[in-house]
């Protein structure tokens, strides 16, 4: 297994593994997932690693993965670097209410909840018993499971599990950090986080990747999300990687009657990262807005591809992506609504607005509609251009030099989408951000 | 729409009005494709050897492609061994004027309206017609080659003008682009050729009309345009056929080129059989159209009333190469009983200050699929190129379908690009208001459709809008006065 694995190909890899673990007559894992772990196994040969040839991976070209020499070693000891790194973080949150994972492993020492009435539970695959909701989360495959999605589901050990209980409001917010750092070896890391909240609860809550790397780290991560009637979730992802991070997410959210999703997606990673978010309105009268700001630099690759599915009628989707392109970076939006028959009554509204300021910088962006009912108002708009330059001279005009226009144009954009989140200590934490990775002045 | 069903239920009756079969004596090859068949129409063309070669080179690529399957339109597989690759009127020796012409002929272009009695002069189109395969006719020549513009059909020009067909033929599109334009490049039988000499403005509309008469044919015929340095033309499209019931296939390739300051403005309105309201029979549509903007501050336009066929494929599209050159698409496209239809454009801007505009309107009714799906690309070297595109869908009926695929690619930071879509039925609150005024749903239905198309419609040439506007009403016959 910690053999030196050289160029190989990431196929391979992980059929290596799955060789070792799961053909092994010693296999600790429950029938049922190992069932599901097979599926998953054949699903992924029979696809493949995907080419620009596959639609939805027609500008993200994953073929440099092969040549990443990948090992299984877990890094999970904690180094003074990541100690650093994780209490950083904590520092900046007022309500200390987090789950801390180094490299995909939860981190029990480090965390720190205080709600009663929240049940989270740090799953283990290979214990013999586990909540019937878990594996039916893990049941779930489906042709919107990509290469990776699968490749998770193969790999993963263990996983978060959180469920609120029938009304119950919780009002603290709960932080699930995620610290990726390795030093010399390109390791692979999953996480799983599966989140049920029943009938007429609501959960904030905030995912935050964070890494610092010194070699690459390929790292997979599913959220399966249900929301039952009445339900609400603010749920806020923030990507802020480093450059030798590869991270795949696939967000799956499901909503029943009456319930709510607001979610904010922010990507301010410099390696490459492809989010994958699938919302299926099932139930009449559910809502759900999603906002995202991504921003290129350097080398950087941002992939947002999202799929609404409007399944009954009388349902609400809100989607508003904003992007900065800066330097030799590329990135991709691709936003997908579907209205079927029976959701008559559909309210779907969709919008892509980018800022492309360097010579080297890329985006490819791909509103689509596919409508089957009459009864429905959808619309969707994409833009593409520089900074104004109207709007600069306008500010010169007045007195303030063109590095603060700028400045200000560019921090005016991004702040539309961060203003919206529903957590103010991740809106100070995601301004300084900003202010840092764009190198914007401070204005006040 | 309170009784939204009777009045599909009724539009779903209106008839195909060009639906009548030709008896004409036609000539036709056996059916399949192979070699010899290729050669069968070349020699039948009494093409040179190169154009043979050319045929030959492009059969050979298509064996080898696979049928695309990206588009949002299901059909049964088509037998390519099925289809009849030639099918001509028999041709007396000769005919030197429109009196020798078979009298059915002349009927069959009488009932389509199409101007081609020397009587008809006043109208001021000059027409080429193309029945099945073959180019019948061509008005106005003697007049056009006084300015020394050529309008003739391809086979002709082949003879007349071989090192000018030579020179631009797969040019645009090459056989090597896609599997339609690849078959169309070894079997194509006529189309018409088009040549605008320098600084010439083409006086009058040059228009051609297709029309598929015998059955189990494919046409694929073929256009070329060019204008010269200064030059313009308006160009007009116009395509019926009879009603059958088995599908038949059309794959035609069209390639414009505009040197320095011309323009083309190409126009269609396309009306091939839809098919029964059963969804039995029609024409598949799978056209490859493209215009290249060679020269600086050159213009291509394309315009297009869709609303026949039982499936369309096709992207009219620009390729923005000289500086400050510009590209239009305007679209109506109108599905209704089971057609599908997947148009859109693709607009490539490579040189600088290069603009370009897109708007398409797509109505589904019935049980149709009307897709649009588009393409802008900026290249990293088109300084300041700019791009608008609106495509709106509007819905009749609950069980059609509406889609948008926009795909935006930009490599360049000093482009400006806009998107913008909307989907939606005519509302409640419009159709109430038109009642009040004692108007009829079926009225304001039609009142209402009219006006979406008509930023469409006003592009067009006189001639052909005031058809357009009748299609588009016929078409929807039933829910439009």
């Amino acid at each position: 297994m910690t053999q030196n694995i050289q160029n190989i190909g990431l196929t391979e890899i992980v059929a290596r593994y799955y060789d070792d673990i799961l053909e092994s007559s010693n296999s600790a894992y429950m029938p049922s997932i190992i069932d599901i772990k097979k599926k998953s196994f054949n699903m992924l040969i029979k696809n493949g690693l995907p080419t620009l040839k596959n639609e939805e991976w027609k500008y993200t070209n994953v073929q440099f993965l092969n040549k990443i020499p990948f090992t299984f070693e877990r890094i999970s000891y904690i180094t003074q670097k990541a100690d650093n790194l994780i209490r950083s973080i904590i520092n900046k949150l007022s309500q200390k209410n987090y789950l801390v994972f180094f490299n995909g492993k939860f981190l029990e020492e480090y965390s720190k909840i205080e709600h009663e009435n929240i049940e989270i539970i740090n799953f283990k695959l290979d214990s013999n018993s586990l909540n019937p909701l878990i594996i039916s989360s893990f049941n779930k495959l489906d042709n919107t499971d990509s290469f990776f999605s699968l490749m998770n589901t193969i790999l993963v050990e263990s996983g978060i599990f959180i469920n609120v209980p029938k009304n119950n409001q919780i009002d603290k917010p709960i932080n699930l950090i995620n610290i990726l750092s390795s030093e010399e070896k390109n390791i692979i890391t999953s996480t799983r986080t599966i989140i049920n909240i029943s009938p007429n609860s609501m959960l904030d809550l905030i995912i935050y990747n964070y890494s610092d790397n010194k070699s690459s780290v390929l790292n997979t991560a599913v959220n399966d999300i249900s929301l039952n009637e009445g339900a609400q979730l603010n749920l806020l992802l923030y990507q802020n990687e480093d450059k030798n991070t590869i991270t795949f997410t696939k967000t799956n959210v499901n909503l029943e009657k009456e319930s709510n999703l607001i979610t904010d997606t922010i990507t301010f990673s410099r390696g490459f990262t492809r989010n994958d978010l699938n919302v299926n309105l099932t139930g009449e009268f559910s809502k759900a807005r999603f906002y995202g700001l991504y921003i290129g630099k350097d080398k950087s690759f941002i992939d947002n591809h999202t799929r609404v599915e409007h399944k009954v009628a009388k349902c609400q989707s809100d989607e508003f992506y904003k992007g900065i392109i800066d330097d030799s970076s590329h990135c991709v939006f691709n936003g997908k609504i579907i209205v079927s028959q029976e959701a008559q009554k559909t309210n779907a509204y969709q919008s892509n607005k980018n800022i492309l300021l360097s010579e080297n910088g890329i985006i490819n962006t791909k509103p689509q509609l596919e409508i089957y009912a009459d009864d429905v108002k959808c619309s969707h708009g994409a833009t593409v251009g520089n900074i104004e330059k109207d709007a600069i001279f306008y500010l010169k005009s007045r007195g303030i030099d063109e590095f603060t226009a700028k400045n200000l144009l560019l921090k005016a954009f991004a702040i539309d989408i961060i203003n919206k989140i529903h957590n103010q200590d991740w809106v100070g934490i995601i301004e300084s951000d900003l202010v840092k990775l764009l190198n914007l002045k401070e204005i006040n | 729409m309170g009784n939204g069903n009777d009045i599909l239920e009724k539009l779903t009756q209106s008839d195909y009005k060009h639906g009548f079969v030709s008896n004409i004596e036609q000539e036709l090859a056996p059916k399949g494709l192979n070699e010899d068949i290729i050669r069968f129409i070349s020699q039948k063309k009494n093409e040179p050897d190169w154009m043979l070669e050319w045929r030959l080179k492009a059969f050979r690529y298509w064996q080898t492609m696979k049928e695309p399957k990206w588009a949002k339109v299901y059909y049964p597989s088509i037998d390519y061994q099925d289809i009849h690759y030639y099918a001509a009127p028999v041709k007396k020796p000769g005919p030197k004027s429109l009196d020798e012409v078979d009298p059915e002929l002349i009927k069959t272009f009488e009932k389509l309206g199409i101007p081609l009695e020397e009587q008809k002069r006043l109208s001021g189109v000059a027409v080429d017609a193309v029945l099945d395969s073959v180019s019948v006719a061509t008005t106005f020549k003697d007049k056009l080659a006084e300015l020394g513009i050529i309008f003739c059909p391809i086979s002709e020009a082949l003879q007349e003008h071989p090192d000018l067909v030579r020179q631009y033929i797969g040019s645009v599109v090459p056989y090597t682009d896609n599997y339609f334009a690849a078959l169309n490049s070894a079997v194509f039988s006529d189309g018409s050729f088009c040549y605008i000499p320098k600084g010439v403005r083409c006086p009058m509309e040059l228009s051609t009309y297709f029309r598929i008469n015998a059955s189990s044919t494919g046409q694929f015929e073929r256009t070329l345009i060019i204008a010269d340095e200064g030059s313009y033309v308006s160009y007009l499209e116009g395509c019926t056929a009879p009603i059958r019931d088995e599908n038949q296939l059309h794959a035609a390739v069209v390639e414009l080129i505009a040197h320095k300051d011309a323009e083309i403005k190409y126009s269609t309105v396309q009306n091939w059989y839809p098919g029964d309201k059963e969804g039995k029979g029609g024409i598949y549509n799978f056209v490859t159209k493209r215009g290249i903007c060679l020269g600086e501050n050159s213009r291509i336009s394309w315009t297009q009333v869709e609303t026949g066929s039982a499936i369309t494929w096709k992207y009219p599209s620009c390729i923005l190469k000289g500086d400050n050159s510009v590209g239009e698409f305007y679209s109506v496209a109108l599905t209704n009983n089971f057609q599908q239809a997947d148009t859109g454009t693709k607009m490539i801007h490579i040189g600088k200050n290069t603009r370009s505009r897109i708007i398409s309107k797509g109505i589904s009714a019935g049980r149709s699929q009307n897709s649009y799906r588009g393409l802008v690309k900026i290249n990293k070297k088109a300084q300041n190129a700019r791009n608008f595109s609106q495509c709106d869908s509007l819905l009749i009926g609950d069980k059609c379908g509406a889609h948008t695929f926009p795909y935006i690619d930009i490599e360049n930071n000093t482009a400006i690009v806009e998107h913008e879509a909307t989907t939606s039925k005519i509302s409640d609150d419009i159709l109430f208001y038109f009642n009040q005024r004692g108007i009829s749903k079926e009225d304001a239905i039609g009142i209402v459709v009219n006006g979406y198309a008509r930023e469409i419609l006003n592009q067009l040439p006189m001639e052909f809008a005031v058809e357009a506007r009748k299609l588009l009403s016929v078409s929807l016959e039933g829910s439009v006065g």
